[in-house]
């Protein structure tokens, strides 16, 4: 299911950097709903002689090693959020991914074989990632990967473009987003003390994704 | 709370309920009118360990700021108290820019006690005596010299500071900037259009 399969979500970070935390170990592969929908029992198939245990009525596959693997779709033929797959195997569908995925060159082959987000639209689908408990994880990342990318004029260019195809106002958003996250982990570093030394060069390479992030995005600073 | 994974019915609830969580956060947000304004600002963490210090003042924080005048570029509640009149922070510390040897010859000269180990805050949950809290620097932000004679940071690198300390606070900056004089806004032009 090589070709089907995109490595992405935190895992995706494995895909694009040596040196960025995923955080944590699950998995979360793209997959295209619609493919999904027409092929559930080859994917349970294989799935289950790779090892891999199906949740029912969840996109959730575990091994007995504890390796969870998450299924989240995208679509080429819609943008909204809805739950597709099929009955037998559902998977979420992501608006933000479907538009993300339908456009060129956001994913990269990686080395050992399967597919991965690039790093740009990795960074993309974490600023725009939605979520109440989770969200600044997702910002931190995208501004670390932002950052670590940032002498990489190919990447600036694909990000710079793939800002272009979301309204102004959820890159304003994911901005405001992106600023809480940067105090969140101000605030980390201020508590942390010189014990947890570590804090303050991520907080200094954040600050330097956020820096970017806004000139790329356009924002001006504006004048006294 | 189950461990179990949830269902992919109960992921679209959760995202349906985080999208209307977060539907109202952006139009809180944006309710101000600098909304848009600010998301240029980058924050700038003056707490920063390591290079942040706090020390009690043995002196009244007049004589302190007097005899730091000239080494001190100050930031936050003072700079606010220098430019507008008004403070921002109820605790009016001293806070500022500083070298490491002008904070050594101020704890030399008595100007201030010992450094505490702990409860660096701008914004004390406790009543502490007044503090000189100072952010250690040999490359300290450009500053706009008052008619008094003290530095104070630009109102960017101000602005900068106040979201690295406190959020973003739309009110208060609102307020502040209500308050900014003429003649610094002035000068502050003039500074930025000087070659560095």
């Amino acid at each position: 299911m090589g070709e089907h399969l995109i490595l992405g979500g935190s895992s995706g970070v494995y895909g694009v950097s040596a040196t960025i935390s995923a955080f944590t170990e699950d998995v979360d592969l793209l997959v295209d709903a619609d493919w999904a929908a027409a092929h559930p029992k080859a994917v349970l198939t294989l799935m289950r002689r790779l090892g891999f245990e199906h949740l029912p009525g969840t996109p959730t596959f575990t091994s007995p090693a504890g390796l969870s693997v998450d299924l989240v779709g995208y679509s080429l033929r819609d943008v909204a959020d809805r739950i597709g797959g099929s009955e037998a195997l559902p998977v979420m569908v992501y608006a933000d991914l479907s538009r993300l995925m339908s456009i060129q060159g956001t994913t990269l082959d990686l080395p050992g074989g399967g597919r991965a987000l690039s790093p740009a639209a990795l960074a993309l689908s974490k600023l725009l990632t939605i979520r109440l408990e989770k969200g600044s994880k997702d910002k931190l990342q995208a501004l670390l990967i932002i950052d670590e990318n940032a002498e990489e004029p190919e990447f600036l260019a694909s990000l710079r473009g793939l800002f272009r195809a979301y309204p102004a106002d959820r890159l304003e958003d994911a901005i405001a987003d992106a600023q809480a996250a940067c105090l969140a982990i101000a605030g980390d570093v201020a508590l942390a003390g010189v014990q947890a030394a570590g804090y303050a060069p991520m907080h200094r390479a954040v600050e330097r994704g956020l820096t970017l992030f806004i000139q790329l995005a356009g924002i001006e600073e504006a004048r006294p | 709370m189950s461990g179990r994974p949830r269902t992919t019915a109960e992921r679209f609830a959760r995202l349906r309920r985080d999208q209307e969580a977060y539907r109202r956060i952006v139009l809180a947000r944006r309710s101000h009118a600098r909304f848009r304004r600010d998301l240029a600002v980058v924050p700038h963490v003056f707490l920063l360990p390591g290079r942040a210090l706090m020390a009690p003042l043995e002196q009244p924080a007049e004589a302190v700021r007097l005899a730091l005048r000239g080494e001190a570029v100050w930031t936050l509640d003072t700079a606010a108290r220098l430019v507008t009149g008004r403070g921002i922070l109820v605790s009016a510390d001293l806070t500022g820019y500083l070298t490491e040897r002008a904070f050594g010859r101020a704890l030399a000269d008595g100007l201030i006690g010992e450094p505490w180990a702990g409860g660096l805050s701008v914004t004390p949950l406790f009543r502490r005596p007044l503090m000189l809290i100072a952010h250690l620097t040999d490359e300290p932000p450009a500053a706009i010299t008052l008619a008094s004679g003290d530095r104070v940071v630009h109102w960017s690198f101000l602005i900068r500071d106040i979201l690295g300390t406190l959020g973003w606070r739309p009110d208060l900056l609102t307020r502040l900037e209500a308050a900014r004089p003429t003649y610094f806004i002035e000068d502050e032009r003039l500074a930025a259009s000087e070659p560095p």
